[in-house]
């Protein structure tokens, strides 16, 4: 059975979301949205029960193949030192982000001009800024306004606690006299939008049962299906279709039972993530396109950026409550994120303080890692660590390079007989001197703020969430997949609204700058009257 | 091995000072039924029971507390992979027990009727930060 809709949105994570809210306020538009996953009841989530921890390893993990879940799908990451990290459901990776919101700075739309690394994007972080802003009030963003590290924000929350431990590495970084500022978060700490302020539990990444925490499913979407977005979950979209002109006709896609369908519309919306963009592209094969549909360019699935994390850890001598409060959101520095000739890489990173490990990772980890052993010492050991840690994430900006890429495994099928991914990805020697950097810093302000530095490493292995670059804009269409609205080159009723159009990744987390890019390219959408492309 | 209680109590024994228990007083048995782990109970317990022979000759019981648990730190070596599944499994049974939760200070604990309150902060911490100036690169 066919169905027609003005508009067909794919993936309803940040991106999706977005869009659907944006392009739905004109309610004569008949929107739907497809989303791969299930629905989520936040009275589900593990954080309702006293063995939370355990779900990290399990249903709520942020690996596909620990979930055992049919919305996913195989990504064979085995030639990546870092493992894709993603949650299919309504809401996406959302549901389980840590909701840290910072911008892009302008200075990450200019790279090549600025620092002859990377591209410069066709859009400004002039242009995007109105849309930071509407994306921050939907998102509800807690925050101080006045960091010397960011173009003034008009307005955000209050800020999230720092805490007993957040106060600590603030004097250390004090002390060295580099930048700190409370974190961005995308968490609410007073009422907001029908919305409840966070309660400082801690688990955030299991999905907030309080709904303090901005994912989408609490944000734009009961908006959005309020203003008559129609949802289809369990819809796994397999292949943009054309029309005889070379238009985007609609989508196919397998419902639960495995049933085909093709949704038909004028306008087709792609926001299934850096990895699942690429991958719903390169599977909508057709003899006009070989190689992948907007695939022209060979830059479909190319360029994968995904923010390579460095982590230092330390313990302090007292107890400061380190485990309570929003886990990943504390302080940023961005003391080290603009290019400085003096240091041996290109561009920046950013230092996120983290809050202590809860109790099952400190024993585990502490164990693990010779720390907290069995046996009579175990429990002395434990109380010496527990609620006493801090850590630092780097997240370094990762520079575009074509060989880092998504391409289809057709080895490996998901539930619907779709073909999997492969993912083929090398940290750049410019990385790798960041990520060193970053660690020798972490360890200053650590050790500055009295702690012991008890751990550090870099890559990440699990830490594959940005998911950045796989269809990058651009105005040449030699090297890019979609123009700077969005719009796939050569389809003209085709976008792509997720970060696989970043350019380049910046060395901040990437929804607050994803979510405004997709309400830039909803404005043009929106523009064109009659959806008259 | 007739009695896993006596391993787990070598793994994790009390700690009276700090008024902590030994894993046996926790539900561990309702932890392997809920993760359907037996199977790997019985191949630790198996792999133990030769280390005691092989490195004591004697069974497990029969060991000191010494000897309980170097014999099972050595077990690492025969299977890394079990031994690791099994130390990892107590522990996340042992400290997701509501006793044990509140022991050790975790907050507030699920159902979360009331959340934990951190105290407000002295943002005067900022003002070195601020008198610094902008930091951001201009691009005009």
């Amino acid at each position: 059975m066919n169905k027609e809709y003005d508009i067909v949105i794919v993936g309803s994570g940040a991106s999706g979301a977005a869009a659907a809210w944006r392009l739905s306020r004109d309610q004569s538009l008949r929107i739907v949205c497809l989303e791969q996953g299930d629905f989520t009841d936040p009275s589900k989530y593990p954080s309702t029960r006293i063995d939370w921890e355990l779900s990290r390893a399990m249903e709520y993990s942020s690996k596909p193949s620990s979930r055992n879940n049919l919305a996913d799908y195989p990504i064979d990451d085995s030639d990546s030192p870092i493992s894709i990290a993603n949650f299919n459901s309504f809401g996406g990776s959302t549901i389980l982000y840590s909701a840290h919101f910072p911008r892009m700075h302008p200075s990450d739309f200019l790279t090549h001009s600025l620092d002859g690394v990377g591209e410069d994007w066709p859009v400004s972080y002039a242009d995007l800024k109105p849309y930071f802003e509407l994306n921050e009030s939907m998102m509800g963003v807690a925050g101080l306004v006045g960091d010397p590290a960011n173009p003034d924000y008009s307005s955000l929350l209050p800020p999230i606690p720092l805490g007993p431990m957040g106060r600590a590495v603030a004097e250390g970084f004090n002390r060295l006299g580099w930048h700190w500022w409370p974190s961005y978060a995308a968490i609410n700490t007073r009422n907001h939008n029908n919305r409840g302020p966070c309660i400082n539990l801690g688990p955030c990444n299991i999905g907030c049962a309080q709904g303090a925490k901005g994912s989408v499913d609490v944000t734009y979407w009961p908006i959005a299906r309020r203003q008559g977005v129609e949802v289809l979950t369990q819809c796994r979209a397999l292949e943009v279709t054309l029309d005889q002109q070379g238009k985007a006709k609609g989508i196919m896609y397998a419902d639960k039972n495995g049933a085909r369908h093709e949704i038909l519309a004028r306008v087709v919306v792609l926001a299934c993530s850096g990895i699942g963009t690429p991958r719903l592209l390169l599977n909508s094969r057709s003899p006009a396109h070989p190689n992948g549909l907007g695939n022209h360019s060979g830059m479909l699935g190319r360029n994968l950026m995904l923010h390579p994390l460095g982590y230092v850890e330390a313990v302090f001598a007292k107890d400061l409550q380190s485990s309570l409060g929003p886990h990943g959101a504390c302080i940023l520095s961005q003391e080290f994120y603009e290019t400085n000739s003096d240091r041996n890489f290109s561009r920046g990173y950013t230092l996120q303080v983290l809050r202590g490990a809860p109790a099952v990772e400190t024993a585990n980890t502490g164990f693990f890692m010779r720390q907290i052993p069995l046996g009579k010492d175990h429990h002395r050991k434990f109380h010496d660590y527990f609620n006493r840690t801090a850590g630092i994430a780097i997240i370094s900006e990762d520079l575009p390079e074509l060989h880092n890429r998504v391409e289809l495994d057709d080895a490996t099928f998901d539930s619907s007989g779709m073909p999997g991914v492969k993912v083929h990805y090398k940290l750049s020697d410019n990385t790798k001197n960041m990520l060193k950097h970053g660690v020798v810093s972490s360890k200053q302000v650590l050790q500055a703020a009295g702690a012991k530095v008890t751990s550090s490493f870099w890559p990440v292995k699990n830490a594959g969430w940005h998911l950045m670059g796989t269809a990058r804009m651009g105005s040449d269409p030699n090297f890019s997949v979609v123009n700077k609205h969005c719009q796939v080159h050569g389809v003209p009723n085709l976008f792509v609204v997720d970060s696989s159009v970043f350019v380049t990744s910046g060395g901040v987390n990437p929804v607050a700058t994803a979510q405004a890019v997709t309400l830039w390219a909803c404005e043009y959408i929106t523009k064109h009257k009659n959806l008259n492309f | 091995m007739k009695d896993l209680k006596l391993v787990i109590d070598a793994m994790l024994p009390g700690d009276p000072e700090l008024g902590m228990p030994s894993a046996s007083l926790i539900d561990f048995n309702n932890y392997l039924r809920t993760y359907h782990l037996e199977e790997l109970i019985d191949a630790f317990t198996s792999i133990l029971e030769q280390v005691c022979i092989e490195k004591y000759s004697q069974l497990f019981s029969e060991l000191d507390s010494i000897q309980k648990l170097n014999a099972i730190n050595a077990c690492k070596l025969k299977n890394i992979r079990i031994f690791s599944t099994m130390v990892s499994h107590l522990l996340r049974a042992y400290y997701t027990s509501p006793e044990i939760q509140m022991k050790i200070g975790v907050g507030s604990v699920p159902p979360f009727p009331n959340g934990n309150s951190i105290a407000e902060d002295d943002w005067s911490l900022l003002e070195t930060v601020y008198e610094r100036g902008r930091i951001f690169r201009d691009v005009s």
